[in-house]
């Protein structure tokens, strides 16, 4: 098909995924590049500027840290909080919204008002909720955003199997005699990929954004664990005298963020036939 | 009466709500109105109308795609509703449909063989690959197929060939009667002369009965044996091809024929035209009486209070017209022959 | 019987179409969908253009209409009038267009904006171009709803396209485009999507047209709506013209194999019942890959050698006619 050809033909698209590349690759196997744990205080480099001899590529934060392999961590933890909750929300989502979709009617209309009720409620109190129970983690993080995100993606795909429902070939399968469940599983399902992968790219940003801002607010992760969240909300109170500290982690997630989003539309535009 | 038809339709009515404001009384579309007929096993029974008369609904209905409000439809002598939904899946071994659009009836992330055999995934679940193979391959060459048709993907195919994709998978089960809904209309005028006499020839060879709609009623003459004409829903006239297009005796019929414009330009400068006044009515409020009656030139009181019942005036062509004998002393009759 | 082309007295053409050529530019390459069309068209003609997909004929249309895409490049001339339409400024052409020359599209729905009455769109044509007032304007679109025979005309007036039947949808665009009393009509299509009975009266509604002066270009798939409404037809195959003559000449005496072909191809009313058709093996050519010499060749029961090397030539016959075929000689024999 074109797709892939339409895909390269995208600068923004093939630079959004190769800075990916690189981010993955940085955070699977960046601790490799620097000498020095995320946790090893230097206490003679407190809030120290860059110092590329020494090994302290970004600098160090106001606690003596590496900054660079604080920061490295920090895309391991933000990319692994925005996969999981993705696919988290890519299951449920999927599953949820087709079926709401594919039976329509009374059920359908049930389902979506869950949906939306659950839409309404204050993400924020219960995350606060969550952690005060269960303590500070990173898996009540990815399970609290993937809750949530799942709402989204089920309304995707319920509505792009509204739409599927009435295609020929979903009717020419009905009246071939297939089950609903093979119409689910073979026609509709498989159509659908499009619009979720889409979604997917999308929502990642979306993820790891919002495990910023409650790292940000102190309610993501543990320390010594970090995330770019923590260290931009370090680096924020510590902008005046240590800029660096600020600029690295909040360079990152803004590179990483773009470049999702510049991911997302060019598959989007290569997917769709009609362009 | 024919014996053990294979399709015995008994007064079948097909109606749609529809939503009214909240404190109008409640409407309903009459789709298909009271419609009986039978088919014959391997007989082509042609179906005509214009916009709203019902004939895809019928078609559907038939398939029990879609919920009768009245009457009965009897398959091999057993009433479809009766039957559990399994047995009503089982029953679309034997019975299935080609639908209008060639490319959109085909799943286009699944590759031909895939496509055409569906209906042995769902009904022989257990076949062996290369038996699968094999069925799938004879079919496709029946159809006309080149051979290495089966890996490729439907967007890679003409609307001829698409349609022909359509024709194996409703054949690869060998099934007793095929649905046909306007399955040539979007095709190029020289493939549909290919794919009309590839179905004909396909029914005769294996025995298939088909249930041809279509509005264009040069398709159906090619290909029908016997003809049913549709109008809001009601069956106007019934008759075997050579009657309904030399001698068709309902007013709607002749006009019908009338209008179809041939490739002829002596002919249509001669031919009388039958002129229908009026418009279509609303398929919401269908007029009482005759349907036909607010745009037919001979409709009298009694048209427009009683209802004509469809009778026999021949052997094999039945009327739903209380003066089809006036009409066909007045040689009012302009079917171009 | 057949009047020889070319006879200009004082009839000039109306609309003469020299060497049309239509290419569009594509990702997948140029495609051509107009390859050389010409043609002459005089007051009161009728003429009916038909092909098959690729066949170019709505193209063709848009062409001399002005309405294609910026993705298109067209060459040759179209003098109408005695004005070359091609390369005019668009606000000159804008004059001219829906008050000398008017279209009729496909499919009325679309042509008729759902949030205008019937009424504003109709008067619009004429304050546009006449200058009229509302209320003069009003009255004229009464008195041509009334002429393309729509009931209660003062009613639909202040409808809504919506509100009305398709078969009245494409009366009122038929309406639309009368209304300055144009001198040529183009009719893309007109009753393809409309039932046979509303068709039939379309159709005499363009007679009528037809009667009263007004030349006419139609384009359609249907052999049959050809052979009840034009004087004079074209049929084209593959962005080409490969017959052109009087209706009866082409009908009765086709020249070109594809025009025999699709008259034995077509199902049709008339001939004998349960008499097979002929089929013509094959579908029409994909334009982005198009063979060399003929573009009929590959499906033509009666191909040489030289018509798979070099293209024919659109030659006129001793009848008035054209043809474009290697097999048939200018004189008119085949």
């Amino acid at each position: 098909m074109g797709g892939l050809q339409r895909l390269k033909r995208n600068p923004a698209a093939v630079a959004g995924l190769a800075v990916l590349g690189i981010i993955m690759l940085l955070a699977c196997f960046g601790q490799y590049l620097t000498p020095h744990a995320i946790d090893e205080v230097f206490w003679d480099r407190i809030s120290a500027p860059p110092d590329i001899d020494a090994g302290f590529y970004f600098g160090t934060d106001a606690n003596g840290r590496d900054l660079f392999a604080r920061t490295l961590e920090g895309a391991r933890v933000s990319l692994l909080v925005g996969v999981s909750a993705s696919l988290i929300s890519l299951v449920i989502g999927v599953a949820y919204g087709a079926t709401a979709g594919y039976l329509g009617g009374k059920t359908d209309n049930v389902m979506m008002r869950i949906v939306d009720i659950l839409y309404s409620l204050p993400f924020v109190f219960f995350v606060i909720l969550l952690t005060v129970y269960v303590g500070r983690s990173l898996s009540v993080i990815f399970i609290t955003i993937g809750a949530v995100i799942w709402l989204d993606m089920a309304r995707i795909v319920r509505g792009q199997t509204l739409a599927l429902k009435h295609r020929d070939f979903v009717e020419a399968a009905r009246a071939l005699g297939a089950s609903d469940r093979r119409i689910l599983m073979r026609h509709i399902i498989p159509n659908l990929w499009g619009p979720v992968i889409i979604s997917v790219l999308l929502v990642i940003p979306d993820a790891i954004l919002t495990e910023s801002f409650l790292s940000f607010l102190g309610l993501g992760v543990q320390e010594p664990d970090t995330s770019w969240g923590v260290l931009i909300g370090d680096g924020a109170q510590n902008m005046m005298g240590a800029p660096w500290s600020l600029l690295f982690p909040g360079g990152f997630l803004a590179v990483t963020l773009l470049a999702f989003n510049f991911a997302g539309d060019g598959v989007r535009d290569a997917l769709d036939i009609r362009s | 009466m024919r014996r053990d038809p294979l399709l015995h339709v008994d007064r079948l009515s097909v109606h749609f709500p529809v939503e009214t404001g909240f404190l109008q009384p409640r409407a309903a579309v009459h789709a298909v109105e009271d419609v009986s007929f039978e088919l014959a096993a391997g007989e082509t029974l042609g179906v005509v109308g214009e916009s709203g008369c019902g004939k895809s609904t019928l078609g559907r209905a038939v398939l029990n795609l879609m919920a009768p409000t009245s009457g009965r439809i009897l398959w091999q002598g057993h009433a479809l509703a009766r039957l559990s939904p399994g047995q009503q899946r089982m029953a679309r071994r034997d019975m299935t449909m080609i639908f209008q659009d060639p490319l959109a009836s085909l799943n286009p992330r699944m590759t031909v063989e895939d496509l055409v055999a569906e209906p042995l995934d769902i009904f022989e679940a257990g076949l062996a690959p290369a038996e699968r193979r094999r069925r799938v391959a004879g079919v496709l060459e029946r159809v006309g197929l080149p051979v290495d048709a089966a890996k490729r993907y439907p967007h890679q195919f003409s609307g001829g060939q698409c349609q022909r994709i359509g024709i194996a998978r409703a054949l690869v089960m060998k099934p007793k009667m095929i649905v046909c809904d306007e399955v040539v209309s979007a095709l190029d005028v020289s493939v549909q002369a290919q794919i009309v006499a590839l179905l004909d020839d396909l029914s005769r060879d294996m025995g298939v009965a088909l249930l041809f709609i279509s509005h264009n009623l040069a398709v159906v003459r090619q290909i029908s044996d016997r003809i049913l004409v549709l109008y809001l829903g009601k069956v106007m006239e019934i008759a075997d091809r050579d009657s309904l297009y030399h001698t068709p005796r309902h007013p709607y019929t002749q006009a019908l024929l009338s209008a179809v414009p041939v490739p002829d330009p002596d002919l249509e400068r001669t031919r009388r035209r039958i002129r229908l006044v009026g418009e279509l009515p609303s398929p919401l409020n269908p007029p009482k009486g005759c349907v036909f009656h607010t745009r037919c030139r001979f409709a009298s009181d009694r048209c427009r209070s009683e209802s004509p019942a469809l009778g026999t005036i021949e052997a094999m062509h039945s009327v739903a017209c209380h003066h089809w004998q006036q009409i066909a002393r007045a040689g009012e009759a302009a079917a171009p022959s | 019987m057949d009047v020889p082309v070319g006879q200009t007295e004082s009839n000039p053409p109306l609309l003469t179409v020299s060497r049309l050529a239509t290419r569009f530019r594509t990702p997948a390459g140029i495609v051509p969908a107009v390859d050389g069309v010409s043609f002459d068209l005089r007051a009161g003609e009728t003429l009916g253009i038909v092909g098959e997909s690729g066949s170019g004929k709505s193209q063709t249309l848009f062409s001399i209409m002005g309405l294609l895409p910026p993705s298109a490049a067209t060459e040759g001339s179209i003098l109408f009038e005695g004005r070359e339409l091609l390369g005019m400024p668009s606000r000159e052409l804008n004059r001219l267009r829906g008050d000398r020359l008017a279209m009729v599209f496909q499919d009325p729905m679309t042509a008729l904006n759902p949030y205008l009455t019937i009424e504003r769109q109709l008067s619009e044509v004429l304050q546009h171009h006449r200058g009229l007032s509302r209320r003069q304007a009003r009255a004229e679109a009464l008195a041509v709803l009334q002429q393309v025979h729509i009931p209660e005309a003062a009613r639909q007036l202040d409808r809504y396209p919506h509100q009305l039947s398709g078969g009245m949808r494409q009366r009122v665009v038929i309406a639309m485009a009368m209304i300055a009393k144009p001198d040529l009509i183009l009719a893309d299509e007109p009753t393809t999507a409309l039932d046979v009975t509303i068709q039939a009266e379309i159709l005499d509604l363009l007679a009528e047209l037809r009667d009263g002066g007004t030349a006419i270009v139609l384009v359609t798939h249907d052999l049959g709506v050809v052979a009840r409404l034009c004087d004079r037809v074209m049929v084209m195959y593959a962005g080409k013209v490969v017959e052109e003559g009087a209706i009866d000449a082409v009908f009765r005496q086709p020249r070109h194999p594809y025009t025999a072909a699709l008259l034995e191809a077509i199902p049709r009313l008339d001939d004998d019942i349960g008499d097979p058709r002929k089929a013509i093996e094959g579908q029409p050519p994909d334009l982005l890959d198009l063979p060399p010499g003929c573009a009929f060749a590959p499906r033509c029961a009666l191909v040489r050698d030289v018509c798979t090397r070099r293209s024919p030539a659109l030659l006129r016959h001793a009848a008035g006619g054209a043809v474009s075929c290697h097999l048939v000689q200018p004189e008119g024999q085949s």
